[in-house]
């Protein structure tokens, strides 16, 4: 073997042992890879959603800024600058309104349907239950479709919605009732798809922040109470309440 | 992934398009997760790490200019500080003996045997290199990062990279016994198998 091709040799060992030191030792398994992207995808669904309740007011004042052209009549320049933002506005806010989950104005979207929000107390909850129900159909359409980067954008929204929603509501007991029972029914579809896409953490996360919705609900419902009722069966006496859950438990 | 196509989806994903930047991640994950193992001594700290790495890029990513920094080196950069914060807080000495080995379930015990040994002599020869050596070895083979970006990762030049490449991959060959016949033809070597890899 010459010397040439003896360090070619040497280059090709090194190279083998290094491929198999890095194969074996350093690369991840697809399942810790999966993981860490759900969790950094609704980490960004989340930062991508104050993103553009940040950026909204800058592009408002972008668009009133006065013109510093100084040759046009001033007439002409205030119509085509008032045209300019309107035809700007009505394409941009279709454009926005029409964005699907995980799209990059989605967040905007979301933004916009929350300004829209009536003022009236019944009927500021019933669009903020329609939203989460919208919210809601979009997650299972993209875990239909396989899109994750959708779905987790979609289920970061709707515990945004809920969370807008549990904090308007008040203390109204209909109102307090017809949230939780709308978010019983949510929690049920979301462990169902959370059955069907194991991998997915957003889902646990949306899961768990609506049952913590419903027991903060619970609480201003029945504000006496305490957060978990024991249900004591009746003539257990003054230190039942633990024997009824134990008991509750075993017959489950 | 080209760099232009890599351009675009870094300016999306700095306008808060979540898929563009799930697209990077599957461009980066496996590099970053391979550096930050080869440094650190559990799996579940890569995997840690690997998380916290993307979640500070995203945080950072509005502040990123591509003016001549390639994107590589900027993220291998966080990577690094990452780990650098890590082992601070913990007060742990970095490692490079992970503690588990995947092994291949259809290789026979002997294969298996002579693959172990093969691993933990390159564990060992790389735990002899200088911090500056294994770390570009880390960078350009295990992460397969280009010189330019390792050297943005390391806040080096270029050419004090290839320099510390070179002088690694010699003391790697003679700590592992497969120094070639005639020395003087080792630098030609080197130098095509940097281009090469």
């Amino acid at each position: 073997m010459s010397g040439y091709e003896g360090g070619f040799a040497a280059n090709d060992r090194l190279e083998d042992l290094l491929d198999a030191y890095r194969e074996t030792r350093l690369a991840p398994s697809g399942a810790v890879l999966a993981r860490i992207r759900a969790n950094v995808l609704a980490e960004a669904a989340s930062a991508s959603a104050m993103m553009a309740v940040a950026n909204r007011p800058r592009l408002v004042e972008a668009g009133a800024k006065p013109a510093r052209w100084s040759l046009a009549p001033r007439f002409s320049r205030a119509v085509f600058g008032l045209g300019f933002a309107a035809a700007l506005m009505v394409g941009t806010t279709a454009a926005v309104m029409a964005a699907p989950p995980g799209s990059a104005f989605y967040n905007a979207r979301v933004f916009l349907e929350t300004l829209a929000l009536p003022t009236q107390a019944d009927a500021r909850l019933a669009r903020h239950e329609e939203l989460i129900q919208e919210r809601l159909d979009e997650a299972e359409a993209a875990a239909a479709r396989g899109d994750t980067v959708a779905l987790a954008a979609a289920l970061a929204a709707y515990q945004a919605e809920v969370d807008a929603a549990t904090a308007d509501i008040g203390t109204d007991q209909t109102r307090l009732a017809h949230l939780e029972e709308e978010l019983a029914k949510h929690t049920a579809v979301l462990t169902a798809l959370a059955a069907r896409l194991p991998e997915q953490s957003s889902i646990e996360h949306a899961i768990d922040m609506s049952s913590k919705a419903i027991t903060k609900l619970q609480d201003r419902e029945h504000p006496t109470q305490p957060t978990h009722p024991t249900h004591a069966p009746q003539g257990g006496g003054g230190s039942g309440g633990g024997n009824g859950n134990e008991d509750r438990q075993g017959g489950n | 992934m080209d760099e232009e196509t890599l351009d675009r989806l870094v300016a999306e994903a700095q306008r808060g398009d979540t898929a563009a930047f799930g697209r990077i991640f599957d461009a980066y994950a496996g590099p970053i997760y391979r550096f930050i193992a080869s440094r650190v001594s559990r799996p579940s700290d890569a995997e840690d790490l690997t998380q916290l790495v993307f979640v500070k890029a995203l945080e950072a990513l509005p502040r990123y200019e591509a003016r001549g920094i390639p994107f590589g080196g900027w993220l291998f950069r966080l990577a690094r500080n990452a780990i650098i914060d890590q082992s601070r807080t913990r007060r742990e000495h970095l490692s490079l003996v992970v503690a588990t080995t995947r092994e291949s379930e259809e290789a026979s015990p002997e294969a298996m045997a002579s693959l172990r040994d093969d691993i933990d002599r390159v564990a060992a020869a790389l735990a002899e290199l200088t911090d500056d050596q294994r770390e570009v070895i880390e960078l350009r083979f295990f992460a397969g990062l280009s010189v330019a970006e390792t050297a943005e990762a390391m806040g080096r030049q270029d050419g004090t990279v290839r320099g510390l490449q070179f002088r690694a991959i010699a003391a790697l060959r003679r700590t592992l016994g497969i120094e070639p016949e005639r020395p003087m033809v080792l630098a030609t070597q080197t130098a095509t198998v940097e281009v090469c890899w």
